[in-house]
């Protein structure tokens, strides 16, 4: 499995701006999610990489050769670049096993390679099978068996777990990443769903209208997210106005810690900090804040309760994640657990 | 939950998606285009190198208005009949529950399927007062309404019964429901269908000859065969494709918007259907008198002529040879056909750009043309520019093509755009080139539709008459034509058996076709 290296790459469709110069390295043998929302330019991202788009400018390289780049435009075919899109798109006109095959040369060994794969995606026996007798789940397991088949040089998959319901969905999920484990595949994934890309991938690349803003480890995408915006897009966030000075941050909440990195002036500061971080006691202890429970969304493993905080000032709403057994109405102490992370206002 | 790219963004990814179309593409495409606009562009020259003087005094002899007239009067009065037909059929077969209304659904459009000329024919043996105005309004609006019936049962079933009930919920009667709610949904489908009808009766041919109405295509033949000037019935053409194509652009025009409601529609909920008590019996009795018109009646007339031609003796031998004839005729015209169709679809379902909407637009010549026009036209160019095929197959498989190239690339286009371009992108990513793509994924994809297609497009031209009529290989008969020649000489005993071989090898499997291809399903699951 291999490299693949973006840079400088841009990409506009009439006046719209897909891409804005991106430079993105995804390392051999590596799961690397990219996550935005929608219209961010991440599935442009992924059809430059495969070949289907040309990029206005920039080069891409796969194991050092470039694949785009001035004057340089490999043919998709030519690439090893396999693709899984969403929602499978197996062809329709094949068996299960003739699918698997499409891209292997016929041979004998070929035959062998397709029920590897199909024992490998956990279908074996299920070759003879027409594309729509299976469901929305196994046709995803053959889409990536079929990429899978030639060994290609990087596997790109386009949003490819949402067209299936919540519950298979975290089950696909889990099974496609234990195969690209499996056979250490250098693969991209585009998401659109945080929890999707944090817990699958080695690596988050961050896209925000066009422009890659964050590409780091799942753990520092989530606790240490490179502006208020990539924050508010990874997951849930308590946001508090605050006054920055020197290793802390006095909030509503009293004075916390702050977090090493992204350090602005001293002064007035958003200071941020996530749901779980905030523990939520039935009676008042030292240290601690008195809010009120506004409404809670339980969701059986642990619940979201919207707060308010009391203080002198104005009340401040904020969100915490929570096992106790709250109640609306109820009035609770809450403190925070760990450092904030500040943000220039 | 699925990502939604912003419409604008999605539309120009589109574009990109495919790039370039590949020469092997683009040089047949081109090709079968040109061949296309070939018989319009040789009319014109054949019409201008006449001398604008010329070509005023045709236009203004007082001949001439009266057929404009009479051409659009026939038009006009058989397209508003066919929406009146059309339309109430529709409805009460969609929305009501009278007597007897699956099966009259189920046969209500098979009057499309007789060829007019047929029911012409069928109407002149039985009541010889059937001729000029009346005769041709009562045959072409019997083989016509379908076109209206189909689109506006297919609209009534996609408008959403819960937009019904919202409007009854907020106070309106079914009535004014219908009128302002239903109607108003269904209407462009009605008029996309009317519009056809227009187009079909000023081009039609057969029918308003047996029937002796002088309309332009009539016309345009007699100034042909009778006269050696041969510049009066280019005019005359020049003329009459104006007129089509003016009513084809609206044609295209109104279809637009139907399409586009029907993708967002799919098919919700049945609607209930309105009792109609006492009215019931009235309104089946309505739709039976017009199947008794436009279906019994041609086929019983037919059925007592082949009869009557039955004891007198029947000439096998020419039967037999002009069966054969047809059928080797409609092969080599469907092969003909589709191998312009296919590469023009391709290129229109996959790479859409400047180059291929002018493809498509110049392949829609034959749509727009009549029959006799295309034939006409052919005759000049052979006579001027190919004389060796002059007379022979080759010319008029080419009529065949221009004529029919509509239908063999609506086949073609559905089948090849029924895929996912997605489809083919993996197949390129798992190392195919373009042209493996084509014949490992999208042609064995498309290859049911592009079959039907196929055969839809040999059975149309087994029952084409006026370019065979005209271009025909000398001293070769069709069905058609031997039926044409018999009908001319008011020998309808004689003629009766080709039209009834004609029903039996060309419109049946039409419509067992039609129906396997879900082209009647609207009427279907009621």
């Amino acid at each position: 499995m291999s490299e693949v290296k973006l840079s400088g790459v841009s990409k506009a469709f009439g006046s719209t701006t897909a891409l804005a110069d991106v430079d993105l390295t995804v390392s051999s043998g590596e799961l690397t999610a990219v996550l935005g929302p929608s219209g961010c330019g991440k599935t442009t991202l992924l059809r430059i990489v495969a070949g289907f788009v040309r990029p206005d400018r920039g080069r891409v390289e796969i194991d050092g050769r470039p694949v785009v780049a001035e004057n340089v435009h490999i043919a998709p075919e030519r690439r090893g670049v396999a693709i899984v899109p969403q929602e499978g798109a197996l062809f329709p006109h094949l068996d299960v096993a003739s699918n698997v095959a499409y891209g292997l040369p016929r041979s004998v060994a070929s035959r062998k390679r397709v029920d590897e794969m199909l024992e490998l995606v956990g279908l074996g026996g299920l070759g003879k099978r027409r594309p729509d007798q299976l469901s929305g789940g196994q046709q995803q397991r053959v889409a990536l068996a079929r990429a899978l088949a030639p060994s290609p040089r990087v596997v790109v998959l386009d949003e490819p777990f949402s067209a299936l319901d919540a519950g298979l969905r975290a089950q696909v999920r889990d099974e496609v990443n234990e195969v690209l484990r499996s056979i250490d595949a250098t693969a991209i994934i585009v998401t659109h769903d945080q929890e999707e890309a944090l817990s699958m991938a080695d690596s988050v690349a961050v896209m925000e209208q066009g422009r890659l803003v964050m590409h780091g480890s799942p753990t520092e995408v989530y606790h240490r997210p490179v502006d208020l915006e990539v924050a508010r897009f990874v997951g849930d966030l308590v946001e508090l106005p605050g006054t920055k000075s020197g290793l802390v941050v006095d909030t509503v909440l009293g004075r916390l810690p702050i977090h090493g990195s992204s350090i602005p002036a001293d002064g007035p500061v958003v200071a941020v900090i996530r749901p779980e971080q905030i523990r939520v006691d039935a009676r008042v202890e030292r240290g601690a804040k008195g809010a009120h429970v506004d409404d809670v969304s339980f969701f059986g493993h642990d619940a979201l309760a919207r707060l308010t905080v009391m203080s002198d000032a104005e009340p401040v709403r904020v969100l915490a994640r929570t096992v106790a057994p709250l109640q609306r109405g109820d009035d609770v102490a809450i403190r925070v657990i760990g450092p904030a992370l500040v943000y220039p206002t | 939950m699925a990502e939604t790219a912003p419409g604008a963004l999605s539309r120009l990814r589109g574009r990109e998606d495919h790039g370039r179309p590949p020469w092997w593409l683009v040089l047949p495409a081109l090709a079968g285009a040109a061949l296309a606009v070939l018989p319009l562009g040789y009319l014109l020259v054949r019409t201008f190198e006449a001398g604008p003087d010329r070509v005023v005094e045709i236009l203004n002899r007082p001949g001439t208005a009266a057929l404009v007239g009479r051409s659009l009067g026939l038009a006009a009065v058989v397209t508003g009949l066919c929406l009146l037909i059309g339309i109430t059929m529709a409805a009460l077969v969609t929305r009501t529950a009278m007597p007897g209304r699956r099966v009259l659904a189920v046969l209500a459009p098979l009057p499309l399927a007789i060829p007019s000329y047929v029911a012409a024919f069928a109407w002149v043996a039985a009541v010889p007062w059937a001729r000029g105005f009346i005769g041709a309004t009562i045959v072409l609006t019997a083989c016509t309404y379908p076109y209206v019936y189909l689109p506006v049962v297919a609209a009534m079933r996609s408008v959403d019964p819960a937009q019904e009930e919202v409007s009854r919920s907020l106070g309106r009667s079914a009535w004014r429901t219908f009128w302002t709610v239903t109607a108003r949904q269904v209407w462009p489908a009605a008029a996309s269908g009317g519009l056809l009808v227009a187009l079909y009766t000023l081009s039609d041919f057969g029918a308003v000859s047996i029937l002796q109405y002088d309309v332009f295509t009539r016309v345009i033949h007699t100034s042909y065969t009778a006269t050696f000037d041969r510049t009066p019935a280019a005019v005359l053409s020049t003329l009459l494709v104006v007129i089509t194509v003016v009513i084809a652009v609206g044609e295209r025009w109104t279809r637009r918007p139907v399409e586009q409601t029907r993708v967002g529609g799919g098919v919700a909920r049945r609607a209930e259907l309105h009792r109609l008590g006492a009215l019931g019996p009235l309104a089946s009795g309505l739709v039976v008198a017009v199947l008794l018109v436009s279906l019994a009646f041609p086929v019983a007339s037919l059925l007592y002529w082949f009869a009557t031609g039955l004891s007198a003796g029947i000439d096998t031998e020419r039967l037999l040879t002009s069966t054969g004839t047809t059928v080797l005729l409609a092969v080599l015209g469907a092969v003909a056909t589709m191998a312009l169709a296919v590469p023009i679809g391709v290129l229109v379902a996959r790479h859409r750009s400047r180059a291929s909407a002018v493809v498509e637009t110049a392949t829609w010549a034959g749509h727009a043309l009549p029959g006799i026009v295309v034939a006409l036209a052919l005759v000049f160019f052979g006579v001027r520019v190919a004389q060796p095929i002059y007379q022979r197959t080759p010319l008029l498989l080419i009529a065949y093509a221009v004529l029919f190239l509509p239908a063999g690339l609506g086949a073609v286009r559905g089948a090849v755009a029924m895929s996912s371009p997605r489809i083919e992108e993996v197949a390129r990513s798992l190392g195919s080139s373009p042209i493996t793509v084509l014949r490992r994924v999208t042609i064995p994809l498309a290859a049911p539709g592009i079959a039907a297609g196929t055969a839809l497009v040999m059975l149309t031209i087994m029952k084409e008459l006026p370019a065979t009529l005209l271009l025909r290989p000398t001293g070769a008969n069709t069905l058609a034509t031997s039926l044409w020649t018999e009908t001319g000489v008011a020998a309808y005993a004689a003629a009766a058996p080709y039209a009834l071989a004609l029903v039996l090898l060309a419109v049946l499997p039409t419509l067992w076709l039609m129906r396997a291809q879900g082209r009647f399903t609207a009427t279907e699951d009621l």
